[in-house]
């Protein structure tokens, strides 16, 4: 049974989908884990990052099934009938190195914003069922969040077993912490079967600048223990070369002139969120 | 001197005494008016080959490993064309164009550790590895190098040019 993860912050530029990606890498390639990225943001940016424009293209042009197709599968239109989906054939494969590894992905694309403008028929439940189906697949399940609370939210929490959140320690960005406390609450409110668990915060992105660096994350340590919820001891640096691994699609572990001193970092972070998790 | 070109044989001559010395030249002259002059010559020859100078330029390990490699052919064709093109996409630069690169990918593929100190090395260590596998694991180590090797540029137009056509919009979405 997969272990379904997702990244969450109700702020953008916390480097959820750079963390989703490398952390698939981490465990598809180094652990050789079976690993599912889905990407459940408008914005596909972890699309962009595995898939590169080429291959993106040709699923658009050849009209192959995303996200979007997930949530729309039941849609009816004067065009569609809505004859559901079967959500294997909206996973693509992106790397099967040998030992049993894999890294698979349910990409996303910019229509999905227009599935936020017609949020009934239930659609918060497609995501979960269509994982059902697949899940046997796989070790670990990663998605990847819009930083918006939306349907797309209520959709990820009926999907996780866990959340990992990152939080970048500067002000504005911990202010989505107070924003994810809200939106959890309205979930256990309204699922009171469905209790939500934290992986834990991850700082990501550090600099060890002070004195805002160690403000922030005073601030965050304060609202975490309020809340009961983990923060992890390792924390992801600020690395240059995290932003070129982006543009060659690539993982920080292959990124041409990677600190060494970067990578361990991140592979100390991923190896406590598994620990945390149970992988 | 009946010609330019023995003028210009003798001075590359005098050159070569300079650099050698008249005792080393005077011992070759005599070798080389021995009868079975030619065989000593091609004697001469081979061993510097073998030492990697001259002769076509190519590094001693390409000499090695590249004949090794189309050698197979003989009873594993197919091994031996998937070895070859991953020598050849390597050594190319095509694939994992530093030495960081081939390290991670031998990491991250169930290789030996690779410690070169260049990436010719690297390559060559890669490959020598990659030899004594089976045909599916080397069929999957090329599959394994191009899916992590992009192929694509992967720059902000390419993505422009997907993001602002609306052509691939889904019906349901343009309601």
């Amino acid at each position: 049974m997969a272990k379904k993860v997702s990244l969450i912050n109700m702020k953008g530029r916390v480097g959820k989908s750079t963390l989703t990606v490398n952390l698939a890498w981490f465990f598809g390639l180094q652990r050789s884990k079976r690993v599912l990225v889905v990407d459940l943001d408008p914005q596909f940016n972890a699309s962009q990052y595995l898939l590169g424009p080429t291959a993106y293209a040709g699923i658009l042009r050849e009209n192959r099934p995303t996200v979007w197709d997930i949530f729309e599968q039941n849609t009816r239109t004067p065009h569609s009938q809505g004859q559901g989906l079967d959500v294997r054939a909206a996973v693509y494969n992106r790397a099967a190195p040998p030992g049993g590894g894999r890294i698979d992905l349910i990409p996303s694309r910019l229509d999905l914003a227009f599935t936020l403008k017609t949020p009934y028929q239930q659609k918060e439940n497609e995501l979960c069922k269509g994982l059902a189906a697949v899940e046997e697949n796989y070790d670990l399940i990663l998605i990847d969040c819009a930083p918006t609370e939306s349907m797309l939210t209520t959709a990820a929490y009926l999907s996780s077993d866990y959340l990992l959140v990152p939080v970048k320690p500067e002000y504005l960005s911990t202010i989505g912490l107070p924003l994810l406390v809200n939106s959890m609450r309205y979930f256990n409110e309204a699922y009171p079967d469905r209790a939500l668990r934290l992986a834990g915060v991850v700082f990501n992105a550090t600099t060890e600048y002070a004195p805002e660096e160690m403000l922030a994350k005073a601030e965050v340590r304060q609202i975490a223990a309020h809340n009961h919820w983990y923060v992890f001891d390792a924390e992801v640096t600020s690395s240059r070369s995290y932003a070129k691994g982006a543009r060659l699609g690539v993982s920080i572990f292959n990124t041409p002139h990677a600190r060494i001193s970067q990578i361990r970092r991140f592979s100390a972070f991923a190896l406590e969120f598994a620990g945390r998790i149970g992988l | 001197m009946s010609t330019q070109q023995e003028f210009e044989l003798l001075v590359d001559i005098a050159k070569l005494l300079k650099k050698h010395g008249s005792e080393a030249f005077e011992k070759l002259a005599q070798t080389l008016s021995s009868p079975d002059s030619s065989q000593q010559l091609a004697a001469i020859l081979s061993a510097t080959a073998k030492a990697g100078r001259g002769i076509g330029g190519a590094r001693p390990s390409e000499r090695a490993i590249r004949p090794l490699l189309a050698g197979l052919a003989r009873t594993e064709p197919e091994r031996s064309a998937l070895l070859l093109k991953l020598y050849d996409d390597l050594k190319a630069k095509r694939v994992l164009p530093t030495l960081r690169d081939c390290q991670a990918f031998a990491a991250d593929n169930g290789l030996p550790l690779i410690e070169a100190a260049t990436r010719n090395k690297a390559v060559d260590s890669l490959v020598e590895a990659a030899v004594s596998l089976p045909k599916d694991r080397v069929e999957a180590l090329v599959t394994a190098l191009q899916a992590d090797t992009p192929h694509d540029d992967r720059g902000l137009e390419g993505w422009a040019r997907i993001i602002l056509n609306n052509d691939h919009r889904p019906k349901k979405a343009a309601q």
